[in-house]
């Protein structure tokens, strides 16, 4: 017995040393080993995940040690006795920061901040299944490469060795692409609107309750909405359905609704994107499906104005903008907190920087400065474009003023000129001007017949015949005076 | 339903990015009387470098295995980089499974059917119809809402 301990003591002692990482695993998927190299591998937590189940899932639905241990799992086939060779990824970076403790919409960005600048390190690794006697699977032993594949490298793409196995390993890539979305730099913002904001979705995230993100075209409610979403508890979120009112119609309504039904799992979010710009008829088919919906379903939505300023006026329906209004968040417009600008021009430019191998360090305070300067109509959505634009331009590590686009130099230079005259018309030349262009136009079309012409406009041909002669048109349209 | 935006402007038009040609086929007759412009192209590459010449453009893009990936990687940048534009995606039915994916990524519609095409088509058409024309000044916008064609002489 104590040359037997000895001997298993040797073969932890030769695991330990080895340089290539090694894990283990039991029948029920249960990590029983994990030899030094593939903790040093895995990082600071990994000793958590021993004892901890691992579940073949691709993980966007899993945070912290849950998310890290389902890396690790091997493909089912493993349990069948086959050894299988599959690409494991390592996500103990996001597990940085806790993702097991509940979660709020800063802290959550955060998280996927880092979750998305940090790159996924993906190892090919070869799982050896062993059996016992009665060819019940004993253990499996995980032998990873010591080297890291990378997110891209094409060997991910072509190396799997079954189909199911591969869509699972691309479904695993793919959302991480999606997580890449729900970034933090179009929420942070340290004004108090901002602030207030992200107290309300904390209160959202919180709740569940339908939630009203009001702001101009382009002011991040989409994003905000979407942060708000994986906020939420991983064991009750489903998927985000985005619905854009103002583009779908009853019929695809009605029709991405029915398929919300029967699709997927449960706990999921329907984003109605410009919710005030519903049609009357969408607006009754909604309203209807929601308050009679047998599924749960979570409610967020956008628009410009305060939904429920618009049923006084006859332009939505009482009971559906009281459904959607439960928390009001209002993102103001990035003119009116440009006290966050530098902040979000920095954090922009350091997406930009994470998507290619071109580095910037910043603006310059010229560039900042001229960038304060501006107007911003189309918001954060823009400032993401001219950072895009100047990130392309800049010739140093900083972004100068000179290296914005020309509008910046135009609006400065028309800041300093004086105020344009407003555009004055004088109404009564004006209004016999168009009376003469409309009359002219319905005699185009009516090739000349004035009776069709008089129908045209609302006229009778009596009165056709005054109007023209009073604006000069007989002679054009053939009337003798 | 009526299928002609009064103002159809001149820098937007349809990019359909797909192998066979067979969307773009149902796709035109759709879009027969609408004077909606049709771009096809056989890849994500060159659907993108249209969309860079006209960034409000709607874009209907096929998708297969092979460039599922792809396609979701230049969507998660997509609202970013063309915020005027919209994507909607067409795939085999086999590709259903990832519909709910495709939809969190950004795309407005999913289609596994070309026979269900008029309801897309309708929101080509008001997508194009909604993007803003460059500014105009008040008389530009009377005379721009004035009944009966162009401005006589």
């Amino acid at each position: 017995m104590g040359r037997h301990r000895l001997h298993t003591a040797e073969l932890v002692k030769l695991l330990e040393s080895a340089s290539q990482p090694l894990y283990v695993l039991d029948d029920a998927l249960t990590i029983v080993y994990l030899n030094e190299a593939c903790r040093n591998w895995l990082g600071a937590n990994a000793e958590e995940l021993l004892g901890r189940k691992c579940a073949y899932h691709s993980g966007h639905e899993l945070t912290g040690l849950d998310r890290m241990a389902a890396g690790l799992c091997p493909p089912p086939a493993v349990l069948e006795g086959r050894e299988v060779s599959a690409v494991v990824p390592n996500f103990s970076a996001q597990q940085q920061g806790g993702g097991l403790k509940p979660t709020l919409p800063n802290e959550v960005s955060a998280d996927v901040a880092k979750f998305s600048d940090q790159p996924t390190l993906f190892r090919r690794t070869r799982f050896v299944p062993l059996r016992q006697p009665d060819e019940e699977i004993l253990c499996i032993i995980a032998l990873v490469d010591p080297r890291d594949l990378g997110e891209n490298t094409p060997e991910i793409a072509t190396s799997p060795s079954c189909e199911s196995q591969e869509l699972h390993e691309q479904l695993q890539r793919m959302r991480l692409q999606t997580a890449l979305r729900y970034r933090t730099e179009r929420v942070v913002g340290v004004t108090p609107a901002m602030r207030l904001a992200r107290a309300q979705a904390r209160l959202a995230v919180a709740t569940r309750a339908s939630v009203l993100l009001l702001g101009p075209l382009g002011s991040g409610r989409r994003h905000l909405a979407e942060s708000i979403h994986h906020a939420g508890p991983a064991e009750s979120r489903g998927v985000l359905v985005p619905l854009e009112c103002g583009l779908l119609d009853l019929e695809l309504i009605q029709s991405t609704l029915r398929s919300v039904a029967l699709g997927p799992a449960g706990g999921d979010t329907l984003l109605l994107c410009d919710a005030d710009q519903l049609s009357a008829e969408s607006q009754a088919a909604l309203a209807s499906i929601l308050l009679t919906a047998k599924y749960p379903l979570r409610l967020i939505a956008t628009a410009t104005t305060p939904l429920v300023d618009l049923p006084p006026r006859g332009l939505f329906r009482e009971d559906l903008a009281a459904m959607l209004s439960t928390i009001t968040i209002e993102l103001p417009p990035l003119a009116k907190r440009l006290d966050d600008l530098p902040l979000l021009a920095q954090a922009l430019l350091e997406a930009q920087n994470a998507r290619g191998s071109r580095q910037l360090g910043g603006f310059s305070p010229e560039a900042i400065d001229s960038l304060c300067a501006y107007t911003w109509p189309g918001n954060v959505t823009e400032l993401a474009q001219v950072v895009v634009e100047c990130h392309a331009r800049a010739s140093g590590t900083l972004v100068v003023r000179d290296e914005l686009p020309e509008r910046f130099r135009l609006a400065a230079e028309a800041a300093a000129r004086p105020r344009r005259k407003e555009e004055t018309i004088q109404l009564d030349e004006f209004i016999a001007h168009i009376e003469r262009e409309l009359i002219r136009r319905a005699l185009t079309r009516s090739k000349g017949n004035k009776t069709k012409a008089a129908k045209l406009l609302g006229l009778n041909r009596p009165r056709l015949y005054r109007k023209m002669v009073q604006l000069g048109l007989a002679e054009e349209g053939g009337i003798e005076k | 339903m009526t299928l002609s935006p009064s103002n159809p402007p001149s820098l937007a038009r349809l990019i359909v990015c797909e192998r066979s040609g067979q969307w773009s086929i149902g796709l035109r007759s759709e879009l027969a009387e609408t004077g909606v412009r049709i771009w096809e192209c056989r890849s994500l590459p060159e659907a993108w470098e249209a969309l860079g010449q006209t960034p409000a453009a709607f874009v209907i893009a096929e998708s297969a295995r092979e460039n599922l990936e792809d396609l979701l990687r230049r969507m998660v940048w997509f609202s970013r980089d063309f915020p005027h534009s919209r994507i909607a995606v067409v795939a085999e039915r086999r590709m259903a499974r990832f519909e709910w994916l495709l939809r969190e990524a950004g795309a407005v519609h999913f289609l596994t059917s070309p026979r269900r095409l008029t309801p897309l088509a309708g929101l080509v058409v008001r997508h194009l119809a909604n993007i803003p024309l460059p500014p105009q000044s008040m008389v530009e916008r009377i005379w721009g809402s004035l009944p009966w064609g162009q401005r006589g002489t």
